[in-house]
């Protein structure tokens, strides 16, 4: 009788643990993240749902884009950064130390705030991750470029001049390119590091749209500074000051009954 | 009024001081070629620059600068082939690789490289490095093109490393940040990203390093062999255009033909250096364009 408790209780709870697993891609356990002696991000537990858009806001210097970077652990660059809690990609702590960082940055893809196209041609910017990944043949990586490009709603506008230099195309083609390149990989999430804070109105826009269509098919986190971006965009917002999550929900909850005083203060422009 | 008067004596002080070294090159300019250009009067063209003899003292003398520019140009080829993998690597590790601390140590020793002074290569050339290769390829004698250049080579290295790492120090971190979230290594982001990117500032280096290896003249005179004849291999004794000029300046009668033959080298090697360092301008400035 105590046996059988046990078992339904375990099973109960493989059925829970599985239903969260189906529902979220990414999931954050009391996530710490020192830079030298700095805490910039403080035991943050959020939970990312798949082929959503989570949006994360709060003022400079609140801790947002260093949680973005160790998603994909990017802060390993970083000679002084220190890490302590779990993320799991699906089922699996990426911080574990049988973990290949070479495997979670392909499946956990980055777009960085100012974009930054190899000086290379635009064929060869989206090639890159591909051949780094050991893809040669030349056919796949034709039709590969030509998919990734058309994902990044890049394609009509360089299908005629692969060959021309990246540095060439405008601020916004950059961006969009660079996201092509992240693309190409087919990774399973998406970050996006205020991709749109060094764009104008009209190629802002374009992300906004090409992120919309983009959830479809990944999951996506993107650091915004602009508020209205993120209402428009996300499906959910996560507000951090200071190096805490504030409020993490629902975006149309977050922009209209905050429940917490800072977030409203925040989001109302009262400061940041 | 006061105040721009001011302005405009600090403005002409620092222009006329500029125009000073300018003024300094226009002089070894004209000096150059009004001394050298009157061999042309004795000699042609052609034979000057192509002919197979350097016998200056002969009666009649033979102003053959073959030879001279073969020498040249096989000590500096030498001196490449070594100083440039070591260069270019020495500049890879100190400015991807190195910890911060390891980075100051190898910079530091390879600063120190550049401040021996030319004389003392030459002599630890003769006294160590020659008879090493003598023995070492059983050759008759140990000063030839071969010891050259690798002093030269070892000269050489400062100079490349130092451009070479400033050029691929100033690869924005973003181009490896990119690579990295690509899924690229360490290792294949320096060599894919890293090092195209700063190709050019890294050819400058190279190149600069090389007018250093052109122009050197106190070690090659030393343990280059000096023998004005055309060479077969790097183990022979060679004389570079520089080495000539400074052993047979002092012994030449002031307005003869030896002595224009002498300056007409000159011109040879102040054309070559300027080449180099207008290529070397040249990459520099399209590599900063590159970039952005």
């Amino acid at each position: 009788m105590v046996k059988m408790a046990i078992n339904m209780d375990y099973a109960e709870r493989r059925n829970r643990d599985l239903t969260f697993l189906k529902r979220f891609k990414m999931s954050t356990t009391n996530l710490n993240i020192w830079y030298g002696a700095v805490h910039a991000v403080k035991n943050i537990n959020l939970s990312i749902e798949k082929n959503k858009v989570i949006a994360i806001i709060g003022p400079s210097g609140c801790g947002k884009s260093t949680f973005l970077r160790s998603l994909n652990r990017m802060n390993d660059v970083i000679l002084k950064s220190r890490i302590e809690g779990k993320i799991l990609l699906d089922e699996k702590n990426i911080y574990d130390t049988d973990v290949d960082v070479v495997e979670i940055r392909r499946k956990i893809g980055m777009v960085f705030q100012k974009s930054n196209p190899f000086p290379k041609s635009i064929f060869e910017n989206v090639a890159y991750g591909l051949r780094v990944n050991g893809i040669k043949d030349k056919n796949y990586l034709e039709q590969k470029i030509e998919r990734s490009l058309k994902d990044a709603a890049l394609w009509k506008e360089v299908e005629d001049r692969l060959d021309s230099l990246a540095l060439d195309l405008s601020g916004g083609q950059q961006q969009r390119l660079c996201i092509a390149r992240a693309l190409a990989v087919e990774p399973e999430v998406v970050l996006f590091d205020e991709p749109c804070s060094a764009l104008d109105p009209t190629a802002t826009a374009k992300i906004e749209e090409l992120i919309q269509e983009l959830k479809k098919k990944y999951t996506i986190v993107i650091v915004t500074h602009n508020m209205q971006q993120a209402a428009r965009i996300s499906d959910f917002t996560a507000f951090f000051m200071l190096g805490e999550l504030i409020e993490f929900d629902k975006t149309d909850k977050i922009f209209t009954a905050p429940s917490k005083k800072t977030t409203e203060d925040y989001i109302t422009g009262r400061f940041g | 009024m006061k105040r721009r008067q001011k302005e405009n004596l600090i403005q002409g002080f620092f222009c006329g001081l500029s125009l000073c070294s300018i003024l300094f090159l226009l002089g070894i300019v004209i000096v150059l070629f009004k001394e050298g250009l009157p061999i042309f009067n004795v000699i042609s063209f052609g034979k000057l620059f192509f002919g197979k003899f350097w016998y200056p003292t002969y009666e009649p003398a033979d102003f053959g600068m073959l030879p001279l520019i073969l020498g040249s140009l096989m000590v500096t080829v030498g001196a490449l082939i070594i100083s440039v993998p070591l260069g270019v690597a020495s500049a890879i590790y100190i400015s991807e690789v190195a910890h911060p601390k390891g980075k100051e140590f190898v910079k530091l020793l390879i600063e120190l490289l550049a401040g021996v002074p030319s004389v003392v290569y030459g002599f630890f050339g003769m006294v160590f490095l020659a008879p090493l290769v003598q023995n070492f390829f059983g050759l008759p004698v140990g000063l030839n093109a071969f010891t050259a250049a690798i002093l030269l080579g070892v000269m050489a290295i400062p100079t490349i490393t130092s451009v070479s790492e400033d050029a691929i120090s100033a690869v924005p971190e973003s181009f490896k940040e990119a690579s990295y979230a690509l899924g690229a290594n360490r290792w294949e982001t320096t060599v894919k990203i890293t090092l195209p990117a700063a190709m050019g500032g890294i050819s400058t280096g190279i190149i600069l390093g090389m007018g250093r290896a052109v122009g050197e003249t106190m070690t090659v005179l030393m343990v280059a062999g000096g023998a004005a004849v055309i060479p077969h291999s790097f183990f022979e004794p060679v004389r570079t255009m520089t080495a000539t000029i400074a052993a047979e300046m002092g012994e030449t009668v002031v307005g003869g033909e030896h002595f224009h033959a002498l300056f007409a080298i000159a011109i040879v090697l102040f054309l070559m250096t300027l080449t180099f360092n207008i290529i070397a301008d040249f990459l520099s400035q399209r590599f900063r364009r590159r970039l952005r």
